[in-house]
């Protein structure tokens, strides 16, 4: 009895361990099959062989105050199953300030929301609002803004991407 | 990460409302070698299994924007005297850039569209805490050039000597230029490893120099005072006998350019006449004998037997003011 006592009980808890392993190894692979990754970029004018001036996007390593930095953010489904309630969050860097309605993303596919709080609340961009002394409110500015969040409104399919950011500048 | 997710969600209701939104400006520039990074977050579920990530950091250095704006302090030109010495034209240069810059400064005379070239023009730096232009304040060394610092300002004399010579009215411009000792190039122009914090310097908007013109102008007021008299004796004539009366008229006039200030015109009894009382008028209009201004400027001054009119602050080129005022012969 003892004996069978105890293999049931060591089975019981390996399989235990099995079901948590595998339990753990879905978390990794749902982890990792959507993939996130930022760039930051700069426009430049360029002439084309018709004369005409174009925007070219670079990498921006290198800045001063004043110039507009693109920031893009790409979410990838990789995997094999749909990825619901995408919600993609980025701290606008302090040293760069919000260029007002520069937010761009799948149009009518997702809800912007901003924070002007370092990220504690988040409201769309009309009621957002930033307390001044005495306990005065106002309006925030765009310079006010510390984060954007995008929601998507519907699914990321599995095999999918979207791309989203927004503008900023160099203080 | 998924539980610190749905913990700030249920903290969110229990922050204080004064903690919320609370602005810490960030006025100053961005300096330059800071480096400034970005990383998104990405939250979302699996099959109802919420999954947090983050992404890779993008990495932005901030390079030394090298830029100067020169203004004038002088609402107007200088006015000035000719031989006059020491006339102080003052100007603001200010480092609009994001580091530490040394800026060249110089003065051109030779502007066009002006009347005359100030004698000498010598560059001052104030430096002794005493507003405006003074003995303590620091002769300019193109050896050793001012370095302002980010969005900081220096006020800069420009201390010129009046050639005589000159006239009423004649001009003469000054130009203070400060440009950058590190770049001076089209706006966007980058100098390798020029800029603090080993960066490069950028040329910004200014291109790294930026002028201004100030001036002087010859401005010397003239004032001129005409008297006349007209006697009307009791029989109907005009001989000065006694029991006639005179009638004196001054007149004041202001020419050249500027303003002559505190005009006061006195003007005795003669001897062996009297004053007739509440003869006194100003651009024809009768004034008391009392000396109650502000209701009128003249009075009659029985102590010193005289008028005293008070015309105050006149205005180059006007009109001229006119006062009248009567006695009679003893």
């Amino acid at each position: 009895m003892n004996t069978l006592n105890r293999s049931t009980v060591a089975t019981a808890f390996k399989t235990g361990l099995g079901v948590c392993c595998l339990l753990l190894a879905g978390f990794a692979l749902a982890a990792d099959d959507l993939q996130v990754t930022i760039t930051s970029q700069k426009e430049i004018l360029e002439v084309n062989e018709q004369g005409e001036q174009v925007a070219r996007r670079v990498p921006v390593d290198v800045a001063v105050p004043g110039d507009e930095i693109i920031y893009t953010v790409a979410v990838n489904n990789s995997g094999a199953v749909e990825a619901d309630n995408v919600v993609v969050t980025d701290p606008v860097p302090a040293e760069m300030a919000y260029i007002e309605s520069s937010v761009f993303g799948p149009i009518g596919g997702m809800s912007v929301t901003y924070s002007a709080d370092g990220g504690v609340s988040y409201l769309p961009r009309g009621d957002l609002i930033v307390v001044i002394a005495s306990g005065e409110v106002r309006q925030a500015s765009p310079a006010d803004i510390t984060h954007i969040r995008w929601q998507l409104k519907s699914p990321l399919l599995a095999g999918t991407a979207v791309q989203l950011g927004y503008r900023a500048k160099v203080r | 990460m998924t539980i610190s997710k749905y913990y700030k969600t249920a903290l969110r209701g229990l922050v204080p409302l004064a903690l919320l939104g609370l602005v810490t400006p960030v006025l100053a520039l961005t300096a330059p070698g800071e480096a400034i990074e970005n990383t998104a977050s990405l939250d979302y579920t699996v099959d109802g299994s919420p999954v947090s990530t983050s992404s890779n950091t993008t990495t932005t250095t901030v390079q030394e924007l090298v830029d100067v704006d020169v203004t004038l302090v002088d609402t107007a030109d200088v006015p000035v005297a000719p031989g006059d010495t020491d006339q102080v034209a003052t100007f603001l240069v200010t480092n609009t850039g994001n580091g530490d810059e040394a800026y060249l400064l110089s003065v051109d005379t030779a502007v066009a569209g002006d009347e005359f070239d100030p004698d000498t023009s010598t560059i001052f730096i104030e430096s002794d805490g005493v507003p405006g232009y003074s003995a303590g304040d620091t002769l300019y060394d193109p050896l050793n050039p001012p370095i302002i610092g980010s969005e900081e300002a220096i006020t800069v004399y420009v201390v010129s000597d009046i050639p005589t010579g000159v006239i009423n009215g004649d001009t003469a411009d000054v130009e203070l230029t400060a440009s950058s000792n590190t770049i001076v190039d089209t706006p966007g122009t980058a100098s390798a490893g020029d800029g603090d914090a080993g960066t490069d310097a950028v040329a910004g908007s200014s291109g790294g120099d930026d002028a201004e013109i100030g001036g002087y102008v010859v401005s010397e007021v003239v004032v001129t005072f005409n008297k006349t008299q007209v006697i009307s004796d009791p029989f109907g004539g005009s001989e000065p006998v006694p029991g006639a009366t005179i009638t004196y008229t001054l007149e004041v006039t202001v020419s050249g350019s500027g303003t002559a200030t505190g005009i006061v015109l006195s003007d005795p009894i003669p001897v062996n006449t009297t004053y007739v009382d509440f003869s006194i008028t100003l651009d024809g209009a009768a004034q008391t004998d009392a000396s109650d201004s502000p209701t009128d400027e003249a009075e009659f001054d029985v102590g010193g037997d005289q008028i005293v009119v008070t015309l105050g602050d006149i205005v180059a080129g006007g009109v001229a003011q006119v006062v009248t005022f009567q006695v009679t012969i003893d």
